[in-house]
């Protein structure tokens, strides 16, 4: 196995914390892409109809957009690499080995990107319109292309297709979901640049030009809007049959967050088409957020689900979510985990070390999804067992939990991480029942 | 206490041949350097010139000031960027030492993407409100640069527990929370203060760059720019002989000596890191004499690119030599992908032509 340390993150765990780094990446980035294209036909229109407002309109948004998604959007994106490298090392690793020249692309595409985003903010008014729109044009290309990388890179981490047959690099990119994803996806940027338009419109524009504004921008929402549950039924389709279980509720957790998605995705449209339709020259500040919290609710659940449905793998039928090679855990049952892994403090399990023992245990298998007290906590999960349940579970969890990977220890090591687990419990109970009877 | 434990190499082999690699990281990080020195150096020198303006009232410092203002964001993305490929290529190679370190002190390393996002919007705030800050312009300029040096100080903390595998476990058995700095290393500071001292260097160097790119334009501006830059490059390097030698008195002694006789590549770039750092001293301080500095100028500027690609060379040496008893990139399996290498060098190129082409046509913009 690929033997990393993990690390303990309180209350969140690894998963929640990528979670939340990556919805605020790709709420920024899709919008960077969809809103490169925005800003190209915008300010095309702006000549077209020789209207200076709108021009100087589109100049303003490219401002937000350049603040926004050259920093924030750029560094988050930064931001998720540092997460799943100290979260998920073992993985990062090897999507860094299979697709090193993928990501050395993605990376010349986001030169390009960054390139021509800044000489167009800064050329505003100095060069030919043609020449202007031809650079927006570069960089909206340079943005989508970033998306078709590593689209290919994520959609792999759950379809690697036949990738885990021939180790091939384009078997592994253009993968079974590869193409729906990069179609659901691309809609969502088109989704996200109206509804970004429609803040910026909210705030820069007097109520004459807003009202055309918000109708201009309701136009790139509401068909995106509508294909993407489309999309995502291909998508759906595409996916292993395990997932499709998941999904639509094998786990229950994970059923609702899907359909808060659903939910969250017919409400946006009603409200962008509300606004478009009766109120657009009067569309507050306020409401254009709400619409910005209604499409963050939307893209985050789609994309924890997402998530969510890969398990009992982080690298589909490659790789279990502790890291543990999909079938290295035969061998992994009888070696023992502490001494393939080689970051517990003792080496052998007796009555002296055994909590310790259960507790590098606990890092080494569990820590990657689950926390003691805070975010899918084990606590809560085993809380009407005793030490011999908890064994007994811990043994046969890809059976009691079908999304859950095979524990990869001796039996010694399932024994001690029971102890380990309990003794926490009771510790915690006891502290409370003092607090309560003393004070 | 503890037994070193390095984890496994990635099973999957790479997909390249690894001078292809090495090469790539080392042209990119060196790129990225000169991107850094300039967002870090160049910030410090905004901030003091802020000062000295108020002080001084000359107008030459508000001017230098404003127009680095202008320049600092900008490199910022391409600092950014610039810092992708040589931290992916390092994945490549040491990615068992890089993530296992960064795992033990990875709140501080995470944090670095708070302080870079600080730093980027300080700049923006510096660039876009220039005249409204008045006052608080130091404040905005001089807090990105400080939260830049938080950045630089955290990464010499990675750069260095990457490459001592023994002191990991005994940390990792007694917290797994991340916490961690690595401040017991001996090297650190010095090292840290090598590539702080250099940033402020190098950022003189862009000083006069632009001085010489004023030079037709505004005259008396662009001959106290050269000055001053060079000034800028001078006191720091003088300062870095010291930190240098006290960098190299706190190397492990075997390490020591791969750059004094027992590693050929790291002995000979050693020296000529040497010979470049005197040389170019010597070199800017002979302009400052001369009333037509431009080609004395212009060899320094080759002397330093000189002596930093022999610097990043040696760093590789020293580098290899603390990891020598765990690893050796010889022994990563190889298996080349020949079609995805042409096409990302395809690709890079049609990039690097496309973006030519772009910078093209805003030089004619700021012309009209």
């Amino acid at each position: 196995m690929l033997n990393y340390p993990v690390w303990e993150i309180p209350y969140l765990g690894g998963g929640l914390l990528i979670a939340i780094v990556a919805t605020i990446h790709v709420f920024i980035a899709h919008f960077a892409i969809g809103g490169g294209l925005f800003l190209v036909m915008t300010e095309r229109k702006a000549y077209r109809e020789n209207d200076e407002r709108i021009l100087d309109y589109v100049q303003r948004h490219s401002r937000f957009f350049l603040l926004l998604t050259l920093v924030l959007g750029a560094m988050t994106g930064v931001g998720i690499w540092f997460t799943i490298g100290l979260v998920s090392p073992a993985a990062t690793s090897s999507l860094i080995s299979i697709f090193v020249w993928g990501w050395a692309i993605e990376w010349v595409f986001f030169f390009v990107e960054i390139a021509a985003i800044i000489v167009y903010f800064y050329t505003w008014r100095k060069l030919q319109p043609k020449v202007h729109l031809a650079i927006g044009w570069i960089y909206f290309i340079a943005a989508w292309m970033s998306l078709f990388i590593i689209n290919g890179i994520v959609a792999f981490m759950l379809t690697p297709g036949a990738w885990t047959e021939t180790r091939l690099f384009m078997d592994g990119f253009f993968n079974p979901t590869y193409w729906p994803a990069l179609v659901s996806r691309t809609l969502v940027c088109f989704a996200l640049a109206g509804i970004y338009a429609i803040l910026t419109a909210s705030v820069f524009t007097d109520k004459e030009l807003r009202g055309k504004m918000v109708r201009y921008a309701a136009k790139w929402s509401l068909p995106a809007i509508i294909l993407l549950p489309l999309s995502l039924y291909w998508y759906y389709g595409s996916l292993p049959g395990i997932a499709q279980e998941i999904l639509t509720g094998g786990l229950p957790f994970i059923y609702n967050t899907a359909i808060l998605s659903v939910v969250a995705g017919i409400a946006l449209f009603v409200l962008v088409a509300v606004a478009a339709w009766l109120f657009p020259s009067r569309v507050p500040v306020a409401y254009s957020i709400l619409l910005l919290l209604v499409g963050f609710t939307v893209m985050t659940s789609a994309e924890r689900v997402r998530e969510a449905i890969r398990k009992p793998y982080v690298l589909y039928d490659y790789m279990y979510t502790h890291s543990v090679l999909k079938g290295e855990e035969y061998n992994l049952r009888e070696e023992g985990i502490l001494k393939a892994w080689g970051w517990g403090k003792h080496d052998d399990i007796n009555d002296d070390t055994i909590l310790r023992a259960g507790q590098d245990v606990f890092r080494a298998q569990c820590m990657a999804c689950h926390t003691i007290g805070g975010y899918n906590d084990v606590l809560k999960v085993s809380e009407n067992f005793t030490v011999d349940d908890l064994e007994i579970v811990v043994l046969e969890l890809e059976h009691f939990r079908g999304y859950m990977p095979p524990f990869a220890g001796s039996f010694d090591e399932a024994r001690a991480v029971a102890e380990y687990i309990i003794s926490v419990k009771e510790d915690r109970t006891a502290n409370l029942s003092t607090i309560r009877s003393g004070r | 206490m503890f037994e070193s434990v390095v984890p496994q190499v990635d099973p999957i082999a790479v997909p390249s041949p690894i001078w292809l690699i090495k090469f790539l990281m080392t042209l990119t990080f060196i790129l990225h350097l000169l991107a850094m020195n300039f967002v870090l150096g160049g910030g410090v020198i905004a901030a003091v010139n802020e000062i000295k303006g108020r002080r001084s009232g000359k107008e030459h410092h508000f001017l230098l000031s404003r127009r680095l203002s202008k320049a600092l964001p900008i490199a910022m993305a391409f600092t950014i960027n610039l810092g992708v490929p040589p931290l992916l290529f390092l994945q490549v190679l040491y990615g068992h030492f890089f993530y296992t370190s960064s795992i033990i002190m990875a709140w501080p390393w995470l944090s670095v993407i708070f302080f870079v996002i600080l730093a980027y919007y300080g700049y923006y705030l510096y660039n876009f409100r220039f005249e409204k800050l008045s006052g608080g312009r130091f404040w905005a300029v001089g807090g990105s640069a400080l939260f830049l040096t938080i950045v630089a100080f955290l990464y010499t903390n990675n750069m260095t527990l990457m490459l001592t595998p023994s002191t990991w476990k005994e940390v990792y058995v007694g917290s797994a929370s991340g916490a961690f700095l690595n401040l017991g290393e001996l090297t650190l500071i010095p090292r840290f203060l090598h590539f702080f001292i250099a940033a402020l260097a190098v950022g003189g160097l862009f000083v006069i760059i632009y001085g010489l790119l004023k030079r037709k334009t505004e005259p008396e501006f662009s001959q106290w720019a050269v000055k001053h830059g060079t000034w800028w490059f001078l006191v720091p390097t003088f300062i870095q002989f010291i930190v240098g030698i006290i960098f190299l008195i706190t190397l492990p002694r075997d390490i020591l000596l791969l750059l004094l006789g027992d590693s050929i590549p790291g002995t000979i770039f050693f020296l000529l890191a040497i010979m470049g750092a005197l040389g170019s001293v010597m070199i800017f301080m002979l302009s400052l004499q001369k009333d037509e500095p431009k080609p004395l100028l212009y060899a320094g500027f080759v002397i330093v690119l000189f002596t930093i690609f022999s610097m990043v060379m040696v760093r590789d040496v020293v580098r290899s030599g603390y990891i020598a008893e765990y690893f050796s990139v010889g022994q990563l399996e190889v298996n080349p992908q020949t079609g995805i290498i042409l096409l990302f060098l395809l690709l890079f190129i049609s990039g690097l032509a496309v973006v030519g082409w772009m910078v093209q046509k805003s030089i004619q913009a700021a012309k009209t």
